[in-house]
């Protein structure tokens, strides 16, 4: 009998974990959908915006697109590589028009953490030649149940997404990463930065990037100068969380 | 209908019929069939809109039906896509002969590059090239191709100018810089969303449906005339076949010169279909 009532507990706490995990999973695709860039057939309200914004991290958290007013074409998203901000570049650019200005948010701390991420969203957000191009195969699996495959990944973005929801990040906060100076990530993603840069100006696309506030005054010192061999880069340090609605929408 | 001349001698004519997201047999067949009965020989097709057989099916019915029209006197133009300049690292040959034998057409009249894939534009377009020059294609070109992707081409070594462009054109986004360049180097550009895919915004524009009531056609018509004054050859798509004869009577009146600057003056540079969405890194 005791073997029995132990049984059915055990079987009421799968049934509650897999209850959840289905549950998250699904508020995984529900707020996705939400931040997804729109679809460029169905909604026709962005066409020659004046400026895109690509980045991740504290411009995902602290950037509110209802402020936007359909200016800025907003592809932020949370924890994503600088690698595949460039291919969500690659992928939206042309909302924005001839002329305008694509933000370049990126931050060190995150450029060494994400470096080689790639997660079910940017699946869902980015263009599948990219993809195909570097003959990189999405796991339908995998993108399809991320609460399972990658659940540190989705519990931060399910927390940090409701936070968000529940307007927790809209108080100005001073923004600063410490990151430990490291001579051969700071050149790598001054290099990626200045390609970004140039593929802008290419596109008649004025780049401005937008560098998070350092610890360490070397990293973005010569982070900035990389960019700006590259050509007419503007480059600006985000200090405090409001820095960013000073700058987009002002 | 009358026709104009590509640079290499071959004749495309003034209005051509699109076959996007046209996917029933049915109708393909009943426009087809309209459109070789009213003179209307030229079509459009790609790999992506899943209609070059449908297309190719319904030529070769309408050609049994109608003995006095044969093969060379239509012009079917197809595209290769993206996903196949990839796969194929530029080297396009296999899918031009797969369609070929597909479609049962012992050549295509045109064969266009769909998007310019950044990595692999010069090798397809040079690819292209040979099957031109060993006649498998009887003219190439391109679509949605802005001028500095024209310079990579010359940049890349390409020898043969293309013989068509064919962007989206429409009163919203009249590529004027693009046309003016294409005239120079005498490409004939093609027109693709001639109507704007009828959007709203077109349908009920003040100033096209006022010079519309003044020539006494319909908007569609007014800007398909529009498209064949500038010299553009505008590809449409539908699905009735009574639009076919709606669509392409168009030659039987003149907009004025005033008034076709009027309807540029439109131009808002609104484009249906986004590059870079379409193909990134564009």
């Amino acid at each position: 009998m005791r073997g029995l009532i132990i049984a059915v507990i055990i079987l009421a706490v799968l049934i509650l974990i897999a209850l959840f995990l289905w549950l998250s999973n699904k508020a995984y695709f529900k707020f996705l959908r939400h931040d997804k860039p729109t679809s460029y057939f169905k909604d026709l309200r962005y066409r020659n915006v004046e400026g895109i914004i690509v980045g991740n991290g504290a411009v995902f958290k602290y950037l509110y697109p209802r402020r936007n007013q359909q200016k800025i074409y907003i592809c932020t998203t949370h924890r994503r590589s600088l690698d595949m901000d460039f291919a969500a570049l690659k992928t939206y650019f042309s909302h924005v028009k001839d002329g305008g200005t694509a933000y370049i948010y990126a931050d060190y701390g995150d450029f060494k953490k994400y470096k080689d991420l790639r997660t079910p969203a940017d699946f869902e957000i980015i263009h599948p030649h990219i993809f195909l191009e570097r003959q990189e195969k999405p796991r339908k699996l995998r993108n399809k149940y991320p609460v399972i495959f990658f659940p540190g990944y989705t519990f931060s973005y399910l927390f940090m997404r409701t936070f968000k929801m529940m307007g927790m990040y809209k108080k100005d906060r001073a923004l600063l990463s410490n990151v430990a100076y490291n001579e051969k990530d700071v050149k790598e993603m001054g290099e990626m930065l200045s390609e970004m840069a140039s593929f802008c100006l290419e596109r008649t696309l004025k780049p401005v990037i937008l560098l998070m506030d350092n610890g360490d005054m070397r990293v973005n010192n010569e982070l900035k100068e990389t960019c700006v061999r590259s050509g007419e880069v503007e480059v600006k340090i985000i200090k405090r969380s409001s820095d960013f609605k000073e700058i987009l929408f002002k | 209908m009358e026709s104009i001349s590509l640079s290499n001698g071959k004749n495309i004519p003034k209005v051509m019929l699109g076959s996007f997201q046209m996917n029933k047999e049915s109708d393909m067949e009943a426009v087809v069939e309209e459109a070789i009965s009213k003179g209307v020989y030229g079509f459009d097709t790609s790999p992506s809109y899943k209609t070059e057989e449908s297309l190719a099916r319904a030529v070769h019915k309408a050609l049994s039906k109608h003995t006095d029209v044969k093969r060379e006197d239509l012009f079917i133009g197809s595209k290769i896509d993206s996903w196949m300049m990839m796969e194929g690292k530029g080297d396009i040959r296999k899918y031009v002969e797969d369609v070929l034998e597909r479609t049962k057409l012992s050549y295509l009249d045109l064969l266009l590059i769909h998007w310019p894939q950044p990595e692999y534009l010069v090798q397809t377009y040079l690819c292209m090239e040979k099957l031109y020059e060993e006649g498998m294609v009887k003219s190439i070109g391109v679509c949605n191709l802005k001028v500095r992707h024209f310079n990579k081409l010359i940049e890349g070594g390409a020898t043969i100018t293309p013989h068509v462009a064919q962007n989206e054109i429409h009163p919203f986004n009249t590529e004027e810089e693009l046309v003016s360049y294409c005239k120079e180097k005498n490409i004939v550009v093609q027109a693709y969303s001639p109507l704007c895919r009828m959007i709203p915004e077109i349908k009920n524009d003040a100033t096209l449906n006022i010079l519309a009531i003044k020539y006494g056609v319909s908007v569609a018509q007014l800007m398909l005339r529009f498209h064949t004054q500038r010299g553009l050859v505008p590809i449409v798509k539908t699905s009735s076949p009574k639009r076919v004869s709606e669509n392409t009577d168009i030659f039987n009146f003149t907009i004025e010169e005033d008034d076709m600057k009027t309807i540029s003056l439109l131009d808002r540079h609104f484009k249906m279909f986004l590059e870079s969405r379409c193909c990134p890194g564009y």
